[in-house]
């Protein structure tokens, strides 16, 4: 997609995305036809998409719609995907003997007014391995119908159940070749985290130096402080790293780009959070000032698929495991 | 004198990933010649170091290596500039030290090759990539540091020359440089960065004392400048007499932006070293230091690439800086964590390299302009906050 098509692109799905209820935005995106957009150019429809969804703190099924896709199950209100907290998913199957089999699903996913159909849920399978599997959901099990929790705007909440399954589906689990789906899931998932995050983050700096322009102390606008400035100027590093992490996490299909570009998303986030806060003083914690929007959606969405803390240890660990052979990531 | 220059293996029309190929073939077929470079710096003085980096130099601008990505008015091969990053690090990544001029070509290189009159370039730079001659930089003075403008060096009319007189300070390698490229005060006393002028100095010129300034690390490799009356011919006067400023952006900017690439290249190997050489190594620690390098990475060869097409950086090379003083010292303060009863205690080479690397780490926040210069840079021509002053 040439740099017109794009921008057409992000000018149509920014009026989708300021006229769209939240509950329609499904419904909306699917008549916009933007799954057919994320065949023909994935990077432009992830970029543009999860970009407005920071900066525009749109609702959560985008993801869900991503996740769904890139698992290869069908996009729609009847199937609900349940997103782990953590670098390896904590929902598994448990056999008891030989019956029953059971599913203890735990992470969060979308909040629903009706429950949904089936789940597709990542799952612990043996020898480190994780399995996406899709199962009924019980017609008479509750389900989630409306956010909570910090970011009720978000459209998300925790999902912790057990389900019963078919014993076909713990027989999956022992199926080497049935893991394929999630890796290329879960860095499809975190590529988009990591545009959103950065977006989120963006508008968070953003607000800061709109602030520290303005608004004099002193006899000088606050911005002029070497205080101020350099918490700014280092929230600016992170963001140039992030932003240059997203974009690089495009270049190459390999696992490591995307997980580093979610932790350098994660990073940004998390110093926006600190120091543009600091920096707007008394304004930015009033209700009436955005900045808690963006604040609350950025610690909503950063465990998304492990918090940077976590994916930093697993990446660590597995550059032990190879003794110091490191990959060699974004060529020249 | 210019040696000789044999016919070159490296080529200019190749792309990265094939210049990346030919070169690593190239390094294992002269495995010998490069033994006694192999994971270290050549030697255990200054000395010893300085002549065998300077060896390594001189062996891969023969072949041509260093030549790729330089025009070919300055001895260089032509092609485009990323070539020279590919070099760079695939020589890191082979486990060989920067050749001497490594540094000094880049962050000097380019602001020669576009501000000094065009026959003085053509005849010292391509002296400067073939290792027929060494630069040293003469910036900082003790009390013109961080307020670089306000320095007091003076370089007074006379005749076709300049008459020099003042001090510099930690110009690295002065007592081994045949030529310093200098910045001199040539207006008033209060004419700020508006007064300065670039000179290229030569270091035998009668009237200069280098007095070796021993760091903390234990090498003298930073040393004292002192300038009596020394001459400096007019014509090797580096842009317009006023103009020095602009060469000092283009330098610094250059210093902050593609000399990081180098430093990320060789990073990214000391990382792969601690993984190797680690007792008690933290997970978490070594993916953080990974997502640094990485992030180094990312930002340099954003650098690198504006300068294949043209572009000279600009304010966005403070955030490249800014970054790797923080990828430095995070990595080294974790090789202390991981390696601490031999980086502490032991004499052995290893035990020696991550002593002399995390204390040299300790200066990545200073050189080259603070960490707190840098932020500041950012703050006002990044983000276009208000100006302090």
């Amino acid at each position: 997609m040439d740099e017109p098509e794009r921008d057409l692109l992000e000018a149509s799905l920014r009026k989708l995305l300021g006229a769209t209820p939240a509950g329609e935005l499904r419904g909306a995106r699917t008549a916009f036809g933007w799954t057919d957009v994320l065949i023909e150019d994935e990077e432009a429809a992830v970029a543009t998409l999860f970009e407005l969804q920071g900066e525009l703190l749109a609702g959560a099924s985008a993801l869900e719609d991503l996740a769904l896709t890139a698992a290869g199950f069908p996009s729609s209100e009847g199937t609900a995907f349940v997103f782990p907290v953590s670098v390896v998913p904590t929902s598994r199957i448990e056999t008891a003997g030989s019956d029953p089999v059971v599913l203890l699903v735990e992470g969060v996913t979308v909040t629903r007014p009706v429950a949904p159909e089936r789940i597709v849920v990542p799952v612990q399978a043996p020898e480190a391995r994780t399995v996406v599997i899709g199962t009924p959901w019980p017609e008479e099990a509750r389900w989630p119908n409306e956010g909570g929790g910090i970011d009720p705007a978000g459209g998300w909440a925790r999902l912790c159940a057990i389900v019963p399954v078919k014993p076909a589906i713990a027989v999956l689990l022992d199926d080497a070749d049935a893991e394929v789906p999630w890796e290329a899931t879960r860095a499809a998932c975190l590529r988009a985290l990591a545009h959103e995050l950065t977006a989120v983050g963006r508008v968070m700096l953003g607000l800061a130096v709109d602030h520290v322009t303005s608004r004099h102390q002193f006899g000088a606008p606050i911005g002029t402080f070497q205080a101020v400035q350099h918490r700014l100027a280092e929230v600016c590093m992170w963001q140039q790293s992030a932003e240059a992490a997203v974009a690089a996490a495009w270049e190459h299909p390999d696992p490591h780009s995307a997980v580093l570009a979610k932790i350098l998303a994660g990073r940004f986030v998390t110093s926006a959070g600190r120091h543009c806060q600091q920096v707007l003083g008394g304004m930015g914690f009033t209700w009436e000032h955005p900045f808690h929007r963006y604040l609350r959606r950025a610690l909503l969405l950063e465990p998304f698929l492990g918090r940077a803390a976590e994916l930093r240890a697993a990446l660590g660990a597995s550059l032990i495991a190879d003794r110091g052979a490191l990959p060699r990531l974004a060529p020249l | 004198m210019n040696r000789p220059r044999p016919n070159a293996v490296a080529r200019p029309d190749l792309s990265v990933p094939e210049t990346r190929a030919a070169f690593a073939a190239w390094m294992a077929g002269h495995v010998e010649e490069l033994a006694s470079f192999h994971n270290g710096d050549g030697g255990d003085d200054l000395e010893t170091t300085f002549r065998a980096l300077s060896h390594l130099q001189r062996l891969l601008y023969d072949a041509g290596w260093i030549r790729l990505g330089w025009p070919v008015k300055f001895g260089g091969l032509g092609g485009s500039v990323l070539l020279r990053g590919v070099v760079s690090e695939e020589l890191a990544a082979a486990g060989y030290p920067p050749p001497f001029s490594f540094g000094t070509q880049e962050v000097l290189g380019p602001a020669v090759a576009t501000y000094a009159a065009p026959d003085l370039a053509a005849t010292v730079i391509p002296r400067l990539l073939a290792g027929e001659e060494t630069w040293c930089q003469g910036f900082s003075e003790p009390e013109a540091g961080s307020d670089l403008a306000s320095l007091r060096t003076r370089a007074v009319e006379d005749g076709d020359s300049w008459r020099v007189s003042g001090q510099k300070v930690w110009t690295s390698w002065a007592q081994f440089a045949d030529r310093c490229v200098l910045l001199a005060r040539t207006g008033t006393v209060e004419s700020g960065h508006r007064g300065i002028t670039a000179l290229l100095a030569d270091m035998a010129a009668p009237g200069i004392t280098v007095r070796p300034l021993r760091s903390m690390t234990g090498d003298d490799e930073f040393c004292e400048l002192f300038f009596d009356d020394v001459v400096v011919p007019k014509c090797r006067t580096i842009g317009a007499v006023g103009g020095g400023w602009a060469v000092t952006m283009a330098i610094l900017a250059s210093e902050r932006g593609v000399a990081a690439w180098q430093r990320q290249a060789w990073l990214y190997g000391r990382l792969g070293d601690l993984v190797r050489d680690g007792a008690d190594l933290e997970a978490a620690a070594i993916g953080e230091a990974l997502e640094l390098t990485y992030a180094l990475r990312l930002l340099s060869r954003r650098t690198l690439r504006a300068l294949a097409d043209g572009v000279l950086p600009g304010p966005d090379s403070s955030v490249d800086k800014l970054l790797l003083s923080t990828a430095e010292q995070y990595l080294f303060d974790v090789a202390l964590e991981s390696c601490a009863s031999s980086l502490l205690y032991d004499d052995d080479t290893v035990s020696r390299a991550w002593r002399r690397d995390y204390l040299y780490s300790r200066a990545a926040s200073i050189y080259g302009g603070t960490s707190e210069i840098q932020k500041t840079i950012v703050a006002e021509r990044v983000l276009g906050l208000p100006r302090a002053r």
